[in-house]
């Protein structure tokens, strides 16, 4: 009986395991934390045991779940005194590998936005999830999805045309409301 | 009492009930017709309208002719400027253009397929879009080559599905999906 269990959770966690890294990569910005916050994800998934209506639910579950682990460990003071959000380390993107699509410097910019716009951002442009999906992983509406899609296409524009300090302006090292409530990732930036 | 009553008296500075009005009101009498006229702007837009109106009409009849046909050949447009003017085709090719690609499309259901079944993908974060390009199978009978299904999926939510042939797209168009057509059609991958 065990042993069943545990090949279930091992398929589970090949089927998922490389989707969930990108993910996390894309917010922790690190090997070493994806790979946390990915082995985080699944020891919440053997401790709940959730059931699910089918494979998409399943892993909309996981995505969600590695999305507030992320913001969880960003949010900690460690994290804010020990990591510089915005930057993704030169040594570090030799470890991150889109499949199907050919990188480009805008995947690192993705990255570099506050965390209410990336995940959406991400998710849209490389993981192929539609608006509907997006809206649903995150429990968000709809319009909310599309309006960060659109900000934060707009700041990465921004960030291109002006260069990294104006572009990291709006929503640089928690100064002001909105920077503050983007970093956290919060309902209220919109 | 009636309006116009009512506008005499206030005008002749008496009120409701022969109340104090207001004496500087104007009598609608007084009102010029010249006033009443269309000022030179309002009658240029009109005139602009009216001239889009019938370059929309004449826009129409040469879709509807050029469906007929199957596609846009450059002796209709030449058969239309001597039809409708010089100018109006020459604003209507214009038009054409962008949309010939699409035009030069078939719309399709959209299949949503994930990018490991694409031969092509391109992101563009900065213009709001991904495009996901794959090569169909040869069309029976046809000896024009093979088509080409790209879908548009836009950030505001908008999933567009197109058949390609991409071996009549160009590599010069103006439309994004055509030249993700013509650049599928010539890659080294095949089928």
């Amino acid at each position: 009986m065990l042993r069943n269990e545990e090949k279930e959770a091992e398929a589970t966690f090949e089927k998922y395991k490389d989707i969930l890294y990108r993910i996390a990569f894309s917010n922790m910005k690190s090997k070493a934390d994806a790979e946390d916050v990915v082995q985080e994800a699944f020891c919440r998934y053997l401790k709940a045991k959730p059931t699910f209506d089918g494979e998409d639910h399943e892993r909309a579950w996981f995505i969600r779940v590695v999305i507030n682990i992320c913001y969880d460990i960003q949010k900690s003071a460690w994290f804010s005194r020990t990591v510089a959000f915005d930057e993704v380390p030169e040594r570090e993107m030799k470890h991150f590998k889109i499949p199907y699509v050919e990188e480009d410097e805008t995947v690192r910019h993705v990255m570099g936005l506050p965390a209410a716009y990336r995940n959406p951002l991400y998710l849209f442009y490389y993981e192929d999830y539609s608006v509907k999906e997006i809206a649903r992983i995150m429990e968000l509406g709809e319009g909310t999805v599309k309006t960060r899609l659109r900000r934060g296409r707009e700041m990465i524009k921004e960030r291109i045309l002006y260069g990294a300090e104006k572009g990291q302006e709006p929503y640089g090292k928690g100064e002001g409301f909105q920077g503050k409530a983007l970093k956290e990732g919060g309902k209220d930036a919109d | 009492m009636r309006i116009n009553e009512w506008y005499k008296n206030r005008a002749d500075g008496k009120g409701v009930g022969n109340a104090a009005g207001s004496p500087n009101a104007k009598k609608l009498c007084d009102i010029s017709i010249k006033s009443c006229k269309i000022k030179p702007e309002e009658d240029s837009f009109l005139n602009s309208l009216q001239k889009s109106m019938i370059q929309e009409e004449a826009m129409k009849e040469y879709r509807t002719k050029a469906e007929k046909d199957g596609r846009l050949s450059p002796k209709r447009v030449s058969r239309m400027e001597r039809e409708i003017g010089a100018k109006k085709a020459e604003s209507i090719n214009i038009r054409m253009e962008g949309n010939a690609a699409i035009k030069g499309a078939k719309e399709v259901p959209v299949r949503k397929i994930p990018y490991q079944e694409c031969d092509m993908v391109e992101i563009n974060v900065m213009e709001g879009y991904v495009l996901k390009a794959k090569r169909e199978g040869e069309q029976e009978g046809k000896q024009s080559g093979y088509p080409v299904y790209i879908e548009k999926k836009s950030d505001d939510g908008e999933t567009k599905a197109y058949l390609f042939d991409g071996a009549h797209s160009r590599q010069d168009s103006k439309d994004e999906m055509e030249r993700m057509a013509y650049a599928v059609m010539h890659s080294d991958k095949k089928i």
